[in-house]
Parts: structure tokens; C-alpha cells; sequence
């Protein structure tokens, strides 16, 4: 078993703390969701964590072992909120590279890639773009894998497909996953934390969202 | 035993790097193919300036345009398609070996090219 930990993390933009008390852990075999009101850093945490945000301190680490950025090696993946894949290159060429021997079969059988694997990125819609490249960051060899905003723009009924996917992926991977359709992620979280002031808050009740402000409490 | 251990070891190394070095040049050609359009016109580009500028089109003054060419469709591919980079780094790659890659089969497709020429 693996354990992600990311503790002291201090991030400013323009003199502005943005974080400043941050601790998270997130073991293989659980999903932890993030949730927090627009602009209090859960997407720069996640880009700070997969190592393409540079922050004013951070600490990273894998069963204790401290990394630089967590893509080096494969040890974390990420799926940003906007399309990655990029474009002019098949679908298989991509999935090949992305996608871990051990859930190769898993992911070739698939119908999206089973219908869309000769194809160039540029000849799928929006929303099979958005599920192929979820599936293959969920399939990835990384241990940790983080979901910036994965049910935006997604039906109910990809949702709850997607949602049955991070379970099952889940059991031998660790995923932390954010997004403001709330339900969502606490249907699929077995532990929740919000950023509330910069800093990371334990969720142990329904009562804490509104307690730190990000519901209403008329929810 | 002790030597049988360290050719084991010695081998081990060899697979992982030999896998390593196959899906790094994969991934290279992938981020190549990205840039072919940039890089082809900015270094017609770069060669037409070296030419107004009197500079007589020798092998140093032509693997001058072409790294200005390549570094000029590495930025402007950076500015446009900055969202892609996440593919490769998804891979484990850092951006810096894919660059190094391509600039690699940058130089192996422009010496094949002049060698056909010369010939």
C-alpha cells in the first residue's frame, strides 16, 4: 500500500495567499474528494501535487519517500479540466502510451475505444474526448491519480458510469477528485476534506459544509 | 552466485532502460509530428533571413536556422497547445526529454534530407 502525503504548502499569486496551511493524505484503496468555493485553490493544489505549479513551499511525498513532481516516474496522473489530448494523433497511439499493461485489456474492450480507436482526436466530439481521456488517466500506471472537475459537462447517466469506473480503479489506486457538482463527489468519496481560508478541513458531517461556508445550509 | 546476481541486475537495467528509451522515442515522434508544420515553415523562414542578411548558406550558418526554427515552433506550440503538454507528462516524461527527442529527430530527418541532396 502507498501513501500520498502533501503537507505545508504555500502558494501566492501576486502577494495573495492562496494556500497556506495544507495537509492531505490520500492512501491506494481510497477515493478523497476536495471541495471548496470558486477560486480557494483546489485545482492549483492538484497542479501543485502533479508538479506543474511551483509553489512557495510544499512538501510531497510517497511513503515518505519526497518527490519534486509527481508525474516524474509515473507516481501521480491528472486529468485537468480542459482537453489534453492532443491533436493529429490516433486514439490508439495515444491509449498505448497512457494506458498500464495490467488494464489493457480492461480498457481495449471498451466501446468508446473499440469505436473511436482509429481515429484522430479531432474527429471526436467534445464529450467522447472528455470520457477517452478520463478513461485513460483513470487506466494509467500511476499509483495516485487526481480528477480536476471530471463531471462538468457530463450527463447523469456518464456520471454515474464514471463514477462505478473511479470505484473500481480505486481498490488498487489512490484518487483524489474535485468538482463543484458536489453530489458527485460525495457519492463517490469514502473521506472528504474542504479548502475553506487557504487551508485543508477534515468533512466528518453534513453540518461542516455549511460550517465552513460552502453550502448554504438550505441544501 | 554473487556474479550471477550482477548479471541479473545488469540485465534487469538493460530491459527497463531499453523500454524506457522505446516509449521515450515513441513519444518524441508523437511530439514532432505536433510541430512538423511550424518547424518546416520557420526554418524556410529563418534560411530567407539568413540570405537577406548577405550570409552565405554553409552547414553552420543552415544548423543555426534550424535550431532558431525549432525553437520558434517549440514556443509557438507552447503558446497555442500548452494543454497537450499534460499528455506527455502524463506518460512520466518530463517536457524536457520529449524536447530533447524531437530536437533529436529534428537533426536525424534534416541530415538524412542533406545527405539525399548531396548525393
Amino acid at each position: 500500500m502507498f501513501k500520498l502525503t502533501v503537507d505545508s504548502v504555500d502558494l501566492e499569486f501576486n502577494g495573495r495567499k492562496i494556500l497556506q496551511d495544507i495537509y492531505l493524505e490520500c492512501s491506494t484503496g481510497e477515493v478523497v474528494g476536495l471541495l471548496g468555493r470558486n477560486g480557494c485553490g483546489k485545482s492549483s493544489l492538484l497542479r501543485i501535487i502533479f508538479g506543474t505549479l511551483t509553489p512557495v513551499h510544499k512538501y510531497l511525498s510517497i511513503n515518505k519517500q519526497v518527490l519534486d513532481k509527481g508525474y516524474y516516474k509515473n507516481r501521480v496522473a491528472y486529468l485537468p479540466q480542459h482537453n489534453y489530448l492532443p491533436k493529429g494523433i490516433r486514439v490508439s497511439g495515444l491509449a498505448k502510451m497512457l494506458v498500464a499493461s495490467e488494464y489493457w485489456h480492461e480498457f481495449s474492450n471498451l466501446d468508446i475505444y473499440l469505436d473511436h480507436q482509429h481515429k484522430k482526436t479531432e474527429q471526436l466530439s467534445g464529450g467522447e474526448l472528455q470520457q477517452l481521456g478520463m478513461l485513460m488517466i483513470l487506466y494509467n500506471r500511476a499509483d495516485f491519480v487526481l480528477l480536476d472537475e471530471p463531471f462538468t459537462h457530463v450527463t447523469p447517466i456518464q456520471a454515474d458510469y464514471f463514477k462505478g469506473i473511479i470505484k473500481t480503479v480505486s481498490k488498487h489506486k489512490g484518487i483524489i477528485v474535485t468538482d463543484h457538482q458536489y453530489r458527485n463527489i460525495i457519492d463517490v468519496s469514502d473521506r472528504l476534506i474542504v479548502i475553506a481560508n487557504g487551508c485543508t478541513k477534515p468533512v466528518t458531517s453534513p453540518d461542516d459544509l455549511v460550517t465552513y461556508n460552502y453550502l448554504s445550509g438550505n441544501n | 552466485m554473487v556474479l550471477a546476481n550482477n548479471n541479473q541486475c545488469f540485465y534487469l537495467l538493460l530491459i527497463v532502460n531499453v523500454k524506457y528509451l522505446k516509449r521515450l522515442s515513441i513519444l518524441s515522434l508523437q511530439f514532432y509530428k505536433l510541430l512538423f508544420w511550424y518547424n518546416v515553415a520557420f526554418t524556410i523562414v529563418a534560411l530567407i533571413v539568413l540570405q537577406f542578411g548577405a550570409i552565405p548558406i554553409n552547414a553552420v550558418s543552415f544548423a543555426i536556422a534550424k535550431l532558431a526554427g525549432y525553437l520558434i515552433a517549440v514556443g509557438l506550440h507552447y503558446y497555442n497547445s500548452k494543454n497537450h503538454y499534460f499528455y506527455f507528462r502524463n506518460t512520466g516524461y518530463s517536457m524536457r526529454w520529449i524536447f530533447i527527442g524531437a530536437l533529436f529527430t529534428d537533426i536525424l530527418v534534416y541530415s538524412i534530407i542533406a545527405l539525399i541532396c548531396l548525393n
